[in-house]
């Protein structure tokens, strides 16, 4: 937080080099963020041109009771968001969190017997860890499985697990509760894992 | 705990938000049930590879080019110098 002072306090004083190292700081991680709003990579980069222009603008309204990061991508959210919309894809963010969240929990259900057993157990996976090419394709099968994901769950899974974000973190950004969060941390994690099942389970080696 | 109601769980246990009491009984269970240990075992590969994701994102994606950043630059010094 004392980093976040100084560097305000350099902001506000026209510090030319401390927005420099700003930009340097979160430009491609903001590119990252917004792709999960957005389907493609120049609706993205111009949603955080916008926003670097909002937090040039919006600086003197700053008033620091979040952090600096927790603000910028704030604002990225916002206009990411917007254009996701626009986009219409899906149905857009605020009618999703009306939805009630555990209509989907039990999408495994499938896979138990009345009891809550398993029925159709998860399937090891064939890979060697050690094996470098196998481990690049791993990573493609999860980059295209998080790219399938509904968008909630996208946005939440790219905070956390791709970009490294604290819960505290996401849930600020997107003015979500923990809970709900969780949720769909859950329901994105349980989607990549069955999509790697799929691909690289080794139904011979099933118990 | 039924292998169902394990799984329903297995963020909150990696997140370190499930009780004390339900902790026990999820890993008492995982000692028993190897699929749902499996099941762990394989969310947990799911939340290192997002990572690994993001390590190799960031070797990948570049900063903005330079002349965007001058642009944004020159735009944050005249917004400064105009107040």
């Amino acid at each position: 937080m004392d980093d976040d002072s100084d560097c305000l306090d350099r902001l506000l004083a026209g510090d030319e080099e401390a927005f420099s190292e700003l930009i340097d700081d979160y430009h491609a991680e903001m590119i990252r963020v917004a792709e999960a709003f957005v389907d493609d990579r120049s609706t993205a980069e111009e949603s955080v041109q916008e926003t670097w222009t909002a937090v040039i603008e919006g600086l003197d309204d700053f008033e620091g009771r979040s952090s600096l990061k927790t603000w910028i991508f704030s604002i990225l959210t916002n206009q990411a968001r917007k254009r996701g919309e626009k986009e219409a894809r899906e149905p857009n963010w605020s009618e999703l969190s009306e939805e009630p969240l555990d209509r989907e929990v039990t999408e495994d259900a499938n896979r138990f017997n009345a009891e809550g057993r398993w029925s159709k157990p998860p399937v090891p996976w064939s890979v060697d860890p050690e094996e470098k090419t196998l481990r690049r394709e791993m990573l493609s099968v999860v980059d295209e499985a998080i790219d399938d994901l509904p968008r909630r769950q996208r946005v939440v899974v790219t905070m956390r697990d791709v970009e490294g974000w604290s819960s505290d973190e996401v849930c600020d950004v997107l003015d979500i509760s923990n809970g709900n969060q969780r949720v769909l941390l859950h329901r994105g994690r349980k989607k990549l894992r069955r999509v790697l099942e799929e691909v690289f389970g080794d139904v011979g080696g099933a118990t | 705990m039924t292998c169902e109601e394990f799984t329903d769980r297995v963020t909150d246990y990696l997140e370190g938000r499930v009780p004390f009491g339900e902790r026990i009984g999820m890993w008492m269970h995982s000692i028993i049930c190897e699929h749902c240990r499996r099941y762990m075992e394989q969310m947990r590969r799911v939340v290192e590879l997002s990572d690994e994701l993001g390590e190799r994102d960031e070797r990948e994606v570049a900063g903005p080019d330079s002349e965007m950043k001058g642009e944004l630059l020159e735009e944050f010094s005249s917004r400064r110098e105009g107040e």
